[in-house]
């Protein structure tokens, strides 16, 4: 049996390969998801950590946890979070790297022994920091004693701030007269040494030696013996626990169990009980919420090359039993049962599916680092590399596929080896009609994916809405977008037959023998063709559909931000002023010295500079507020030159809009919503005052949807709810808004020629300039390309589509040279009855035309209503909160080139295969006459 | 009587691994007009290599064919093509028939190719009719019998009026009762349509069918037999 197999698997070498291609791609792809998934996750779990550590200038995995035992209460509660503090990590199942327990009793004024000057009776803290030794350096006197002085004395050292700020001296003596010992005795405290902290970068001390300015530390194991146990019911103790743990270490994976982890560590909050763990609370919030969404996009974005695949492996497993059909009935007329069959092509599928799940994993990694690489659509670029590694799930994943792509495999196998010879026979004398068509599956799933685009569309702003609190692409949406182009694809193997037939009765009289015959071939033998044609329509429709979605997305994602940004760079220079004296003298104005702006145009790399004064104000009518929004102070010269972004957003070309606001110093140009919740007209006078209280009249020379960086309306989530507020803008020359509202710091717009802008940090860097705020738009601009969410998606539909053009190509070429082969006993006739090699060829060519060119043109023309249609709403997903923008669909004619680039190599290489075979055919061989 | 076909020493030669394969010897032969000419032999005796020749699918490697005299060795491949779609048809051992096209077209298919257009429907029921087939012309090849199929098969090569029809084996998978009716077949066209049938047999039953054999062994011809 099986070297019966392997006899039978070396004889459709070019099947068999096929079957392992798309097996593997299958294990590929499956095990590549979790792979990709976990580890792009793991990234931006690090990746929030670092976010967090840049915008706090804390360690996100500080785990601050303080309580107090006041002379005998709240004991428990002490006790309690002194345990879990030691555990905490354990818990979150992190490592630990510092631990440091802060205990001090409170403050105490104590007396000095000393008789000096200045002396005074300084209030200070009994305290203790565990390990303090190992982290400290003394720079005046000694370390404490662990035990106590001869005499009594406790040794304790300070910091430097404390004996500066205190007033202090090396081998002091202080008495604490309301802290007494056991005895009742009060406390004598002698200090021996000043300490620093021993180096800069030391993680153990969370906050700095300075923030202890009001403590005298002894050894904690004297503090602990001294106030703790049996005598702690008589002090006020303060604990505090400084857990810093290696967040970096949390996997990607336990991160919801460790968001449940914190909000009960929270939980434990109360009288007494202080946690604080922002890092964790803030990154892990924002992470769990973000990544139930981008798995569930990712996954919703695979299924339809999953899909694809499948269907490839079932097409071809299913030609390849069609041609085995004689060897089956061959089989069981020996006897064979039905069982014994299904085992044979069981174990083949066996041998197969074992040999692409070894290939198909390192495959799987490879294709896993491909997307992290991935730029855009189609582009790939360096990058740093995803932590990719094999887990459970992973060969869970992989394991699955081969288990489907062995049954899947086997189906057809079931339904030919319960049939004899006889049936074949009969079953090629009747072309049944398909199920599907029987049924109308085709209209039924155009039908409902029409409307689901309906019922989508009519809740589109309820989709923006889930988008906002986190939903993640609706897989429903995306479902109506594939069962579209499936059921259209269906709809179209319907009318094909019917569009050759017309085609063929209008030209039946005048064709020549090749197109009669093509024709004939096409009309007659269609129903076998279906299969492969679906597919080219789903490839091409599918392939057109991803890359308008990546694209779009993208796209979108940019022109937003260009359209936010404004310009290349955005700067806030600092900016002196009085504020300072106005704390002296409350009664002076505020007032700002502006630095010179003229220098900005010097700078080699910048073609144009702008002062741009944003302020917020209220519109009035009298004391009367209509509306909050902003002022947008430019020079119009300067504000034209500097500005980038689309220039048609408006109604009118922005050069036009600058020009007739620059026709009078009065003029303002306001947002839309002026004119249509105010009531506004052009020509009308409006009132408009800062927070201090100063007002400018302007008036009204135009209206705008748009103007860089303004949001009209601005959606927010709070419980759940999402509020929507609108935002006026008023649009004003700077040299009227400053004498209304004096000067004050504005934004400096800098147009540069590259997206570089290291070049600027640089020359503030060499001229000492200081600025209070640098917004760049290439680094906004990177940072879409680099999230989680835009990367996987555009690399998973660019792997989709590379294996949608890889499956096509295979598919189809050897759809067709099975096709040729099967035929060529037919071709012999031909040529015996006088048909030129030509003719034949042309025949072949003519059936390709019906079938694969047709149906590529129909994939694409699909694959174009289909983007149309539901690619703006499958956008709404990806689209950024401060989405302003209008959005459009943005296809690339590239990567149409591309697709039929391939195609068209595919469809060469079919033609030559053809030309090859029929050139090599001899007659006398293809019709094996006689027995010579 | 006048000669449609005559052969002048033929050869033909196959190259095989290690050597040559000498498939036919010295062939000469005539075949008249309007005859039923017979090549029979065991398999491997030459007479389907000899069948291909005589019908331009294939060329002698030295030796003279005369179609009514005109030497056709040296046409090029377009004008034997062109011969073969006018001059000839053929019926073939196994089922031949386009399996997408039905009897009717099956039989029209040839004349299409024969160039002719007038009358191509008559002509096609008329060829059916005379194989005995009229009632069946809608039908798929897959849906008839062996028998029904080979007629069908003989119809096609007739239609387009060629002047020789070249049958391998026409009878070969044939019962004996089918066999006999399609040579009673072959003669009546000759005497209806006026072509030469030459085909060729192993069946020693139907060696006498014929006008006129030859017999072949190892490539070479044992005898020739004239029957009255």
């Amino acid at each position: 049996m099986f070297r019966f197999m392997m006899q039978k698997l070396r004889h459709k070498k070019w099947l068999v390969i096929c079957l392992l291609i798309g097996n593997i791609l299958l294990v590929a792809v499956a095990a590549g998801y979790p792979m990709y998934k976990n580890a792009s996750l793991q990234r931006m779990l690090s990746d929030e950590f670092d976010a967090y550590t840049e915008k706090n200038g804390k360690h996100p995995g500080l785990i601050t946890m303080s309580a107090s035992a006041q002379k005998g209460e709240f004991i428990t509660e002490f006790l309690e979070i002194e345990e879990y503090s030691g555990r905490v990590c354990d818990e979150l199942e992190v490592e630990r790297i510092e631990y440091v327990m802060h205990l001090s009793l409170s403050l105490a004024t104590g007396a000095s022994t000393f008789e000096r000057d200045g002396a005074s009776s300084p209030k200070l803290k009994i305290g203790s920091l565990s390990e303090l030794e190992q982290h400290s350096t003394v720079i005046s006197g000694v370390m404490y004693s662990r035990e106590p002085a001869e005499d009594g004395c406790l040794e304790a050292v300070v910091t430097e701030a404390a004996l500066i700020e205190k007033n202090l001296l090396v081998g002091e003596e202080i008495v604490f007269s309301s802290v007494k010992d056991a005895d009742g005795n009060p406390m004598h405290i002698r200090i021996v040494g000043v300490i620093k902290n021993s180096a800069a970068d030391d993680l153990y001390w969370v906050q700095g030696p300075d923030s202890y300015d009001s403590e005298v530390f002894i050894a904690q194991e004297l503090f602990t013996e001294l106030f703790r146990g049996d005598n702690m019911n008589r002090y006020n103790i303060n604990g505090t626990w400084y857990v810093l743990s290696d967040c970096y270490t949390l996997r990607q994976e336990d991160a919801v169990q460790a968001k449940g982890r914190i909000d009960s560590l929270l939980g434990l909050r109360g009288v007494g009980k202080v946690i604080n763990c922002d890092g964790y609370e803030q990154v892990l919030r924002e992470f769990v919420g973000k990544e139930k969404k981008i798995d569930a996009t990712l996954m919703i974005l695979q299924v339809p090359v999953l899909a694809l695949l499948a269907a490839f492996l079932f097409m071809i497993s299913g030609q390849m039993l069609s041609m085995e059909q004689s060897e089956i009935s061959l089989l069981k007329s020996r006897g064979a049962g039905k069982g014994q069959i299904i085992r044979l092509y069981f174990m083949q599928n066996l041998l197969l599916a074992a040999i692409s799940f070894i290939i198909g994993l390192p495959l799987g990694i490879y294709l896993c680092k491909l997307i992290g690489s991935s730029t855009a659509f189609l582009e790939f670029g360096v990058r740093r590399a995803l932590p990719v590694e094999l887990n459970g799930e992973v060969f869970l994943y992989a394991g699955i596929a081969v288990a489907v792509s062995v049954l899947l495999t086997l189906i057809p196998v079931i339904k030919y080896s319960g049939v004899s010879i006889v049936h074949v026979k009969r079953k090629k004398a009747h072309s049944e009609k398909k199920l599907w068509q029987k049924f109308y599956l085709d209209v039924l799933a155009t039908v409902l994916s029409l409307y689901g685009y309906y019922s989508f569309s009519g809740r589109l702003d309820e989709l923006k809405e889930s988008v906002l609190t986190g939903k993640a692409l609706d897989p429903l949406l995306y479902l109506s977008a594939s069962l579209f182009m499936l059921g259209v694809g269906m709809l179209f193997l319907r009318l094909q037959p019917l569009l050759i037939k017309l085609l063929f009765w209008v030209r039946k009289k005048t064709l020549n023998p090749a197109g009669y015959a093509s024709f004939l071939q096409t009309i007659r033998t269609g129903a076998k063709q279906q299969f492969i044609m679906l597919f080219l329509v789903l490839t091409v429709a599918l392939g057109i559909f991803n890359a308008t979605v990546a694209r779009t997305i993208i796209a979108n994602a940019e022109q937003n931000t260009v359209y936010l940004s404004g310009t290349n760079l955005v700067v806030q220079e600092y900016w002196k002023n009085n504020e300072s004296y106005l704390s002296i003298d409350p009664s002076a104005e505020l007032f700002y010295t502006e630095p010179d702006f003229s220098k900005y145009a010097e700078i080699p790399e910048v073609k144009s500079a702008a002062r741009v004064y944003r302020e917020k104000i209220q519109v009035k009518n009298g004391k009367e507020v209509l509306a909050k929004g902003e002022v947008f102070a430019i020079n119009t010269k300067e504000y034209g030159e500097t500005v980038v972004g689309r220039s048609d957003l408006n109604e009118y070309q922005l050069n036009e809009y600058l020009n007739v606001l620059s026709t009078n110093a009065e003029a303002v140009l306001v947002s839309d919503n002026f004119r249509i919740k105010l009531g506004k007209a052009i020509g009308d006078k409006i009132t408009y005052a800062n927070a201090e209280g100063k007002s400018i009249v302007g008036t009204i020379y135009g209206f705008v949807d748009y103007w860089s960086g303004y949001v009209p309306t601005e959606q927010v989530v709070t419980d759940g709810e999402v509020v929507t507020t609108d935002n006026y803008l008023i649009i004003a020359h700077l040299s009227q808004v400053q004498e209304g509202f004096d000067i004050r710091p504005y934004q400096v717009w800098l147009r540069t020629d590259s997206s570089d802008t290291d070049f600027f940090y640089k020359w503030a860097e060499e001229n000492n300039y200081k600025f209070t705020s640098i917004e760049s738009m290439g680094s906004n601009l990177a940072d879409i390309r680099t999230d989680t969410l835009f990367q996987g998606t555009n690399g998973i539909l660019t792997l989709s589509f590379i294996i949608i053009l890889l499956l096509c190509g295979v598919g189809y070429l050897i759809y067709w040279i099975l096709s040729i082969r099967e035929r060529e006993l037919l071709f012999g006739v031909f040529r015996a009855m006088g048909m030129r090699k030509n003719e034949i060829l042309h025949m072949l060519i003519n059936e390709q035309i019906f079938s694969g060119i047709l149906s590529i043109i129909f994939g694409g023309v699909v694959g174009v209503v289909s983007s149309r249609l539901f690619v703006p709403m499958i956008q709404i997903t990806y689209a950024a909160e401060q989405q302003v923008l209008p959005q459009t669909l943005i296809t690339d004619s590239a990567d149409t080139v591309k697709l039929f680039a391939v195609i068209a190599v595919m469809l060469c290489i079919c033609i030559a295969v053809l030309v090859r075979n029929i050139a090599a055919m001899k007659i006398t061989n293809a019709l094996k006459l006689g027995e010579d | 009587m006048e000669c449609m076909i005559e052969t002048q020493k033929l050869n033909r030669i196959f190259p095989v691994t290690g050597g040559e394969f000498h498939a036919l010897k010295d062939i000469s032969i005539q075949i008249p007009k309007r005859s039923l000419t017979i090549l029979k032999g065991r398999s491997g005796s030459g007479k389907t290599t000899l069948l291909n020749i005589l019908g331009a699918l294939d060329r002698p490697t030295n030796g003279s064919l005369l179609y009514e005299g005109v030497d056709i060795c040296d046409y090029s491949e377009k004008k034997r093509e062109l011969l073969r779609r006018k001059e000839i048809g053929f019926v073939f051992q196994s089922v031949s028939l386009i399996p997408m096209m039905n009897a009717f077209e099956n039989v029209e298919f040839s004349m299409r190719l024969a160039g002719i257009k007038e009358k191509r429907k008559e002509r096609v029921e008329e060829c059916l009719k005379l194989v005995g087939l009229g009632s069946r012309m809608e039908h798929m090849p897959q849906e008839m019998s062996g028998g029904e199929q080979q007629r069908v098969a003989i119809a096609r090569a007739l239609a387009h009026r060629p002047k020789v029809i070249f049958a391998d084996e026409p009878t070969a998978e044939l019962d004996t009762a089918t066999a006999a009716a399609v040579m009673k077949l072959f003669r009546d066209l000759i005497e209806r349509e006026n072509v030469t049938i030459v085909m060729t047999t192993h069946d020693i039953g139907l060696m006498s069918a014929g006008t006129l054999s030859y017999e072949l062994e190892d490539g070479a011809l044992k005898n020739e037999t004239a029957q009255e």
